[in-house]
């Protein structure tokens, strides 16, 4: 198997948008049972303390979109620190091949 | 084993991503295929499983910091390898803790508008995660400043050692206080099969996800000391000749 590291940038970001789009369509697509279904009855029973507020929630927001909204974050969040570490690790490679490559040289400094 | 260059990802690193990408995408069909809609949540219970793995692996992160810290304070911050790998664990944890923090934080009030009908309440283990997600960006950024200097990765790690407490009360914080969070994993909650797979299926995708983010983090970390070393190797060239 190739390494990783020796793919190119353009075909680790294609795998990364890649996992992110799968996520978002894997959100959008899930089957929503209705309340009630026989496999999701009661099948939750922690004890909610639920409807902190005063008044219902008001139903701005569909419960898709939250999903959406929050595997997007998640993904996002994840995807920004993969970036970040992998140009710090490039900018760690080059100084130190260029400070071993100083340090090489015949009476170099 | 290294695979080549020394920068380069090692085997066991490319195997542990490998392996955390395979998870991920499994735990992702786990949530939205296997797992049946919640009766009163609907479908946005399922921010549950991957909010709650974040949740529970950024505690687990800042845990390890905090007894980072405690060996480094322990090893006195003397120069050796020991107190480097100490020191540089420290910090990929701390670091890879604020970013599923940040996670928690974010998919947390998402999930709290639809189920709680607020986006945040001051309640005792929401406000006790801001805390310490406060602090360990403080830690950070503490860290960042010192720089090499001994005394300021000392004062860094003593920052992280005060969060062991804090992460003990986030833990017991809805048995001892009440609050708005349900004592669900733990506590007979999940009863659905589904439900449970789905949800240790996402533990598993991150533990592998914190772990790979961790150990890459880690080598960043030795990386930097190896050049420090490096420069301090040319500056006494530069003197010598």
């Amino acid at each position: 198997m190739e390494r990783w590291s020796a793919r190119g940038s353009g075909f680790k970001a294609a795998v990364v948008i890649g996992c992110v789009l799968a996520g978002l369509f894997l959100a959008r697509t899930a089957p929503a049972q209705a309340p009630g279904d026989g496999r999701a009855a009661h099948a939750w029973d922690g004890g909610w303390k639920a409807g902190l507020s005063e008044e219902p929630a008001r139903e701005t927001v569909s419960g898709e979109a939250t999903v959406v909204a929050a595997y997007a974050a998640l993904w996002v969040l994840l995807l920004l620190y993969v970036v970040r570490l992998t140009m710090e690790l490039k900018a760690l490679r080059r100084d130190t091949d260029e400070l071993r490559r100083r340090l090489d040289e015949p009476g170099g400094s | 084993m290294k695979t080549g260059r020394f920068e380069d990802l090692t085997n066991a690193q490319a195997g542990l991503a490998a392996a955390a990408a395979v998870a991920v995408v499994a735990a992702l069909v786990a949530v939205f295929f296997v797992a049946p809609s919640e009766a009163t949540l609907g479908i946005s219970q399922k921010i549950f499983y991957f909010h709650v793995g974040s949740a529970i692996h950024m505690m687990l992160l800042f845990a390890l910091c905090g007894l980072c810290g405690l060996a480094y304070l322990g090893l006195g911050g003397r120069p050796g390898r020991a107190t480097a790998i100490v020191d540089g664990l420290g910090v990929a944890t701390a670091e890879v803790g604020v970013v599923l923090g940040a996670i928690v934080l974010v998919t947390g009030p998402l999930w709290a508008r639809k189920a709680w009908g607020t986006w945040w309440t001051w309640e005792p283990r929401l406000t006790l995660s801001l805390m310490v997600f406060l602090l360990f960006l403080a830690y950070l950024a503490l860290r960042a400043f010192a720089g090499s200097d001994r005394f300021g990765r000392g004062v860094a790690s003593g920052l992280a050692v005060i969060g062991l407490p804090a992460l003990y009360f986030i833990h017991f914080a809805v048995e001892r206080w009440g609050g708005a969070h349900p004592q669900v994993v733990f506590k007979g909650g999940l009863q659905n099969p589904g439900m449970r797979v789905a949800f240790y299926a996402s533990l598993a995708a991150m533990s592998l996800v914190s772990a790979t983010l961790v150990s890459v983090r880690l080598r960043v970390e030795m990386l930097k000391g190896q050049l420090d070393a490096l420069y301090l190797a040319l500056d006494r060239r530069s003197a010598g000749g």
